[in-house]
């Protein structure tokens, strides 16, 4: 089966094209008010391939597939559920989409999909769908754009896997996309290796529980609201979370970790209003956070509470007249640079103490003499380093040298040297607040077997050193050599 | 079994070794003697290719200081300043070395016992004491058994019992047939220690001789000064008739003595009767 | 004896000789117990499983090694030849059948070694004290921090002998020791940083300079190898990681050979002609 592969016009044209299908699918099914049937697929079944099934199928149909490998593309042209069992394979034999729900109310569960085209403008895909869709844990391999909702509002994708192709960033699709898909729910899915997890002009819309990995935008809104950000690990991406010109998002319990490269940011807002970050681990990325206008319109506040960003090259990045936001209850911790002004200035125009809450910084200096968990002296940023970067950012190739050290230090003792604070903590929390995720501990046998090694080794080497002129148990005599009467 | 010809060695802007000729056949002791300083050391360690030189150094066969790796197989060395690893044991030192030079397992032993250091082998070498080092060096330098042995100033820094112990132990070595080159600054020890001596004055030969010639060669003024009772005057005139330049001072005699027949004053005045009650002798002229 | 046999012998004295001085028993302990009280502040840092500092704890062990590995190797270096050759015992050493090279290449490996086994239980303690406090780290990182730490010993142990072997005293040779590091872990970098705020230096240029120097290439590698990029270096870190991709790393571990191969050929010169006493 090899049907025709819809030309989809380009992403600006989208819209306008997208809402006339829309449209048209939205007519009343063909066959309405049949009675639902079950239709088998497999080699003892009513059906031999899945084809032949879709082609007899009627709106509210059931189609069971029973394993096997189906050619592909599938055009799905009616709200039909397709339940897999065994795993049954679509191949889409690297030619365009190979599963296209043309119709709201389809269901796909338990497949796998695989082999799709490979043209970025054709946005060939695992999954594509014009119209409500439930996608249940089926399994996308070997595909170029993962799953691709098209003005699908409502759409449920649960626990899919997709797997991405092995190629460079720029040649590949995005993992999962959302256009115009208000109040869907993305939730427990597995992703790898696509290119963006992305969420374009819908509302609403939940992403609970996910795993996205080794992509570039491991989840971002463009022009999205209202949507609900929870428990979601997205690692190795160079992006982990990014909204653009979005507003009302809440970011809770997510862990942003390991982005990479010259973006490399944890969690990044720009020109976004009215977010929350709460209680999210952001660790290991370039950025932890980074604001660039946001919040953009007058009287928008954004919160970020509560979150530990720790080991980050560095902790929060702001840029240039960044202002209302509200940052506490948040630990920074042993981030190589804890804040960064991006060029220039402060951070005076952020609530680093809102409601008198302040953050725990772990370069804090000062003490708690009175016990109450709150630092006596303000926690303030300022480096003669640190404030050398702004002017010459090329001095960051000196990072962590006893030089850099010894410049601060300096700087310390002799303060005309000193810059002026960039910020100022009014409330330091002394300890660090406990980690909003409980994840897992890494595996650490092989640490423990190295350092078992190592320790044997030097055990070895000083055994062997200090070993020289010992006789090594052997006796042996020697004939002698100064004659007898020789000796004394 | 050495070799040595136009050997010239400079440190820094002194010329402390100038053309030096000599040769030692194998089995045989050749001195160097000299005041200190007159280069006798640097020789040594030129020898050995510790301080680089110009002229040619042959040892046992092998060129200096191109294969030296081979030549020093063949040597063993008594540095004048014993520097061995002190927190070493006597025997773990010698093992270190014996392995070096590749010599036969047990030797260390076999050898600490024969130079009597048997019962402190496990004692660090810096808690031995001066002649128990000197002769823990030897045996060091026995390792492998080589058949040339450099000896600087091997008796130097000891005190009477350890030098005859010493000089027995190295007269020993002689008999055993290895090739001897021993520098001293001790007059007295030379005959004891070489058959050959050359003799070195800012870093030449001024003379060479058998060792039994040396005082001779040398001619040494000394004077005796004999405290004698009898006629002095009687006394005198026996002297001058074999001989020697004596006069009377004071209560006792004045002999200018002959290198090599000190003595003979003493045996001519006993001999006629002479009562000799006490001698000195005053070196230099 | 071969001499293979040499070199491991006079080797195998230098580790014996290393263990047994003080000031090599001070560095390896003061090395242990740092890179403890590193791991354990980056610990009592750490917010929950899972990030559990190995990335801080590996910074720190990294600065740690910065300051430390060049003043260990340098000055062990420096007063390897010129203490021996000031105790005599070098020319002792040197009447035996043995060439000068046999004995400098032993010196130079069995310090490598004493000096390896050194950061090895420190790094090995370190690693026991991490995986204890429920921190995790990749082994293959970790190792391979310490494989630098070693090519950087190797190299500063290499230019410390070139120091020992041109010295005529082991005071003046710990001098220009002290000195060389002084001048390779603050002024060469502060000097760079000087200039480059000064004169706008190109960013390939800076980073051609800095890693001229091998403690930056250490660093810099380090770096690559805890965090798997070189992000943390701004635009020069951005450009080496553009430019040379993943020949980076064995760019700057090449750069680290190099000044492991050259001192070492240049104290070899040295020593082969000169003078023992």
């Amino acid at each position: 089966m090899s049907g025709p592969v819809r030309r989809r016009p380009t992403l600006g044209r989208c819209l306008v094209v997208l809402t006339a299908v829309a449209a048209a699918i939205g007519l009343p099914p063909a066959r309405a008010g049949a009675a639902a049937r079950v239709l088998e697929v497999g080699p003892d079944s009513a059906y031999a391939g899945l084809a032949a099934a879709l082609a007899a199928s009627r709106d509210g149909d059931r189609i069971l597939v029973h394993g096997g490998t189906h050619p592909g593309p599938v055009v799905v042209e009616h709200a039909v559920s397709m339940i897999g069992e065994d795993w049954p394979v679509i191949d889409g034999g690297g030619k365009g989409t190979v599963v296209n729900f043309k119709k709201a109310g389809g269901r796909l569960e338990g497949f796998v999909i695989r082999n799709s085209g490979n043209l970025l403008e054709k946005e060939d895909a695992g999954i594509a769908a014009e119209g409500q869709v439930t996608l249940v844990g089926n399994r996308l391999e070997d595909v170029l754009l993962g799953i691709d909702l098209q003005t699908a509002p409502e759409s449920v994708v649960e626990r899919n896997t997709v797997v991405g192709r092995d190629l460079d960033m720029a040649r590949r699709g995005d993992a999962m996309r959302l256009w115009e898909s208000h109040r869907s729910v993305v939730r427990g899915n597995r992703v790898r290796r696509g290119r963006d997890l992305v969420i374009w002009y819908s509302q609403n819309v939940t992403v609970e529980d996910n795993v996205v990995e080794d992509g570039r935008y491991g989840l971002h809104f463009m022009y999205a609201s209202g949507s609900q950000v929870q428990g979601n690990y997205l690692r190795r991406n160079m992006v982990a979370a990014y909204a653009m010109y979005s507003r009302d998002l809440v970011y809770r319990g997510n862990l942003l970790q390991g982005s990479y490269g010259s973006s490399g940011y944890g969690l990044a807002l720009k020109d976004s209003d009215q977010i929350t970050v709460e209680g999210n681990v952001i660790a290991g990325n370039r950025v932890g956070i980074y604001l660039d206008n946001s919040p953009a319109e007058e009287g928008a506040v954004n919160v970020i509470a509560d979150n530990v960003v720790a080991y980050n090259d560095i902790g929060a990045a702001f840029m240039p007249a960044v202002k209302h936001n509200r940052l506490g209850g948040n630990s920074f911790v042993d981030n190589f640079q804890q804040v960064a002004l991006v060029t220039s200035g402060t951070f005076s125009g952020n609530d680093w103490t809102p409601e008198g809450r302040g953050n725990h910084w772990s370069n804090y200096v000062g003490y708690d003499a009175d016990g109450d968990g709150v630092g006596d002296l303000p926690h303030v940023e300022r480096g003669l380093f640190a404030s050398m970067l702004e002017t010459t950012p090329e001095l960051r190739l000196f990072a962590l040298s006893p030089a850099q050290d010894a410049m601060d230090l300096a700087a310390r003792a002799f303060p005309v040297f000193q810059p002026p604070p960039t910020l100022s903590d009014a409330a330091p929390q002394v300890l660090p607040a406990p980690s909003p995720l409980n994840l897992p501990t890494p595996a650490r046998g092989s640490l423990v077997a190295l350092a078992a090694a190592l320790l044997l080794g030097a055990g070895l080497v000083a055994r062997w050193g200090l070993g020289l002129g010992d006789d090594g148990g052997r006796q042996q005599v020697a004939a002698p050599i100064l004659p007898r009467g020789g000796a004394a | 079994m050495i070799r040595v010809e136009g050997l010239s060695v400079r440190l820094g802007q002194a010329q402390v070794v100038d053309g030096l000729d000599f040769a030692v056949s194998a089995g045989e002791s050749l001195a160097l003697w000299g005041q200190n300083g007159a280069g006798k050391t640097t020789v040594i360690r030129a020898l050995l290719g510790l301080v680089p030189f110009s002229g040619q150094v042959v040892l046992a066969g092998h060129q200096m200081p191109g294969e030296g790796r081979a030549a020093r197989a063949h040597v063993g060395y008594v540095p004048q300043q014993l520097a061995y690893y002190e927190d070493m044991s006597a025997l773990g030192l010698l093992r270190y070395l014996a392995a070096l030079r590749a010599a036969p397992h047990g030797e260390p032993q076999a050898l600490l016992a024969q130079v009597g250091l048997a019962d402190h082998s496990a004692k660090a070498v810096g808690a031995l004491s001066g002649g128990m080092k000197q002769r823990l060096a030897l045996a060091a330098a026995l390792l492998g058994d080589p058949p040339i042995l450099l000896l600087d100033e091997p008796t130097a820094s000891l005190d009477a019992g350890a030098r005859s112990e010493l000089t027995a132990l190295i007269a020993g070595l002689r008999a055993a047939g290895k090739t001897l080159l021993v520098t001293t600054h001790r007059l007295a020890e030379v005959s004891a220690l070489a058959d050959r001596v050359l003799v070195m004055e800012g870093g030449r030969v001024r003379a060479s001789c058998g060792a039994q010639e040396l005082e001779a060669v040398l001619g040494l003024p000394a004077r005796l000064h004999l405290r004698a009772s009898g006629d002095m005057n009687q006394a005198v005139a026996l002297l001058r008739a074999e001989g020697f330049t004596a006069q009377v001072n004071g209560r006792g005699l004045q002999v200018e003595a002959v290198p090599g027949r000190r003595a003979a004053p003493v045996v001519l005045l006993l001999a006629a009767g002479f009562a000799v009650d006490d001698i000195q002798i005053e070196e230099g002229p | 004896m071969t001499p293979l046999g040499v070199v491991r012998l006079v080797a195998r004295k230098e580790v014996r000789d290393a263990l047994r001085s003080r000031w090599f028993q001070l560095y390896a302990a003061g090395f242990a117990i740092l890179a403890l009280a590193l791991s354990r502040l980056s610990l009592g840092e750490a917010t929950g499983g899972g990030l559990a500092g190995f990335g801080r704890t590996a910074a720190s062990l990294v600065n740690l090694v910065l300051l430390t590995v060049p003043l260990m190797g340098l000055t062990l270096g420096a007063g390897s030849l010129a203490g021996e050759r000031e105790r005599g015992t070098l020319a002792t050493l040197l009447a035996q059948p043995v060439t000068r090279t046999e004995v400098l290449v032993g010196k130079y490996l069995g310090l490598g070694l004493a000096l390896g086994a050194a950061l090895a239980a420190g790094f090995g303690l370190a690693a026991v004290f991490i995986a204890l406090g429920g921190g995790g780290a990749a082994a293959g990182a970790y190792g391979l921090l310490l494989g630098l730490a070693l090519l950087l010993a190797l190299a500063m142990l290499a230019l410390g002998l070139v120091i020992s072997a041109a010295a005529r005293r082991t005071t003046a040779a710990t001098g220009a020791a002290l000195f060389t590091w002084l001048g390779l872990v603050f002024l060469g970098d502060l000097g760079l940083m000087g200039t480059a705020l000064t004169m706008r230096l190109p960013v390939a240029t800076l980073l051609l300079l800095a890693v001229l120097n091998p403690i930056e290439a250490y660093r810099i590698a380090a770096i690559q190898a805890i965090t798997g990029s070189v992000d943390v270096l701004g635009p020069a870190g951005a450009y080496a990681a553009r430019t040379l991709g993943d020949a980076l790393m064995p760019a700057l571990a090449g750069m680290l050979v190099l000044w492991t191969v050259v001192p070492l050929s240049v104290a070899l010169l040295i020593f082969n002609r000169r003078s023992i006493v």
